[in-house]
């Protein structure tokens, strides 16, 4: 079954590409600041990141735009992907009605659109770096590790979010709500060492946790994550990706009643 | 010869509930309190069928006797609840205006794009692109967002796309009611063509007028079980008879 639909994902790859484009000129094509438009939203948020918590609350980080951001871009690329998919199936209900499609593909389309956002954001960033931040150093090229990491969890999440999504309107509304306390369990735009002791054990059973910090770590102290925390990250992604595409693949042959 | 289509025994039942409960809340409340009934309706009962390569086979009945869901059965959109669906071959079914089209993108990107829907690559599309084109009769439009067009041209772009693909089975559903009156003259002498080039189609359609001038075959299908089966001449008129009782 499982193994059905990533065959047929092979032979739609064509498909992958043309929705992969399509969102992408969708997305450019209308706006004058073209690509530019990628990088305005993350730098407004900088701004006002920087200005709430490193002028107004003093946590005093060194380099705090630099630190903010390798965790942030990749958060969004997270809350990006997993919104944009729990709408997937629904958004295609028309085609799906008429076309066999191997329906996980347009999951893989969105994320797939989104890393190319994702790609483009972290240019601002690499420059900061080098000028503010520790240069370019060689650690930054283990950074494809926990991208790939992020992707598979990131693609198990929206799974769940696209099939549940067909059978309740509000699974999206509810999922909105929490992605905002989701966030901020996250150490993103907070240092770790203000986080009290005994709420570190609570902090530390939250996937993202690992992620983020395997992401940020050669980016914003120029060595590499711990290696515990790349495993732990990369189980709990692939742990997440399969509940994901077993629970999807459960319930896609009675999606066509309900879209 | 050989069948293209095969129904054995197959069975479609829809499961929904009572009241329809569009929302994660709702459900979570009424079945706690175990207030979620569900009703079960079947729309296709024991349907056996077989459709020879080559066949263009009309279906009729009255709305709601099941004749779409015949159609995604075939076109493997949904899976029978009991029986087995045999499809052998490729499956193109002709969407409705504007399904699988974006209307940001321009009319030779929505070639692509619409090309892959259907399981084409680009490679393919390119020897076909001229072709397309000619037959949509855009013109200087090919470069044009989709948004400019008339519903005419969207409903000629779609047509032109979907049979320029090569394929063994086509799924026609009420669809050669669009465009003006020269497309669908142009459109119907295509489907003639390809019922002479040996291609199997299945149609669905109100148009019995057209029924019995294109198909050789017709299915008559009533509360989700065929009445009638075999050639046009025998099985059409068992439905209009049905269709005069009925006043």
């Amino acid at each position: 079954m499982i193994k059905e639909e990533f065959l047929q994902l092979l032979h739609y790859k064509d498909l992958l590409i043309n929705l992969v484009l399509r969102d992408l000129t969708v997305r450019y094509k209308r706006s004058v600041l073209g690509f530019a438009w990628t990088m305005v939203h993350p730098l407004i948020n900088t701004v006002v990141f920087t200005v709430v918590f490193s002028t107004i609350f003093r946590f005093g980080i060194k380099d705090f735009v630099i630190y903010f951001l390798s965790g942030y871009q990749l958060w969004l690329l997270f809350s990006q992907t997993t919104t944009l998919s729990s709408r997937c199936i629904i958004t295609n209900s028309q085609l799906l009605k008429k076309v066999y499609l191997p329906k996980t593909i347009f999951v893989f389309s969105i994320l797939l659109s989104e890393l190319v956002n994702f790609a483009l954001s972290m240019l601002p960033l690499l420059v900061l770096v080098m000028i503010i931040g520790n240069g370019l150093s060689l650690a930054l090229l283990f950074l494809p590790i926990p991208l790939i990491i992020m992707s598979i969890f990131t693609l198990g999440i929206s799974f769940i979010l696209a099939a549940a999504t067909v059978f309740f309107n509000d699974i999206m509304d509810i999922y909105q709500l929490l992605l905002m306390p989701w966030m901020y369990l996250t150490p993103i735009v907070y240092p770790l060492d203000i986080v009290p002791a005994k709420f570190l054990p609570i902090l530390k059973l939250n996937p993202m946790y690992y992620i983020i910090d395997c992401f940020r770590t050669p980016i914003y102290l120029g060595h590499l994550p711990d290696l515990m925390n790349v495993v732990l990250a990369g189980l709990s992604a692939l742990a997440i990706f399969i509940v994901g595409i077993v629970l999807f693949s459960k319930w896609a042959d009675d999606f066509i009643y309900y879209i | 010869m050989q069948s293209k289509i095969i129904f054995q025994d197959v069975s479609v039942r829809y499961r929904l509930p009572k009241e329809r409960i569009r929302t994660f809340k709702e459900f979570a409340i009424k079945s706690f309190w175990r207030q979620v009934e569900y009703e079960e309706f079947w729309v296709l009962r024991n349907i056996n069928l077989q459709i020879d390569s080559g066949t263009m086979i009309g279906i009729v009945g009255r709305n709601g006797a099941g004749k779409s869901t015949l159609l995604k059965l075939a076109a493997r959109v949904m899976k029978p609840v009991k029986g087995q669906v045999q499809v052998n071959g490729k499956v193109t079914p002709l969407l409705e205006l504007g399904a699988g089209f974006d209307f940001e993108l321009t009319g030779q990107e929505n070639i692509y794009l619409f090309g892959s829907i259907l399981g084409i690559s680009r490679r393919e599309m390119n020897h076909r692109m001229a072709k397309i084109i000619d037959f949509s009769g855009l013109g200087d439009f090919v470069d044009s967002p989709l948004r400019t067009f008339s519903s005419g041209m969207v409903a000629r772009l779609g047509f032109a796309v979907a049979t320029a693909v090569d394929t063994d089975i086509l799924l026609l559903d009420e669809i050669l009611a669009v465009g003006d009156a020269g497309f669908q003259k142009k459109s119907l002498d295509v489907i003639k063509n390809f019922h002479r080039s040996g291609m199997t189609i299945l149609f669905v359609s109100h148009d019995l007028g057209q029924i019995r001038s294109l198909c050789d075959q017709v299915i008559w299908i009533e509360g989700g079980e065929i009445r009638a089966c075999g050639e046009t001449p025998k099985a059409l008129p068992q439905y209009e008879a049905f269709l005069n009782g009925q006043g």
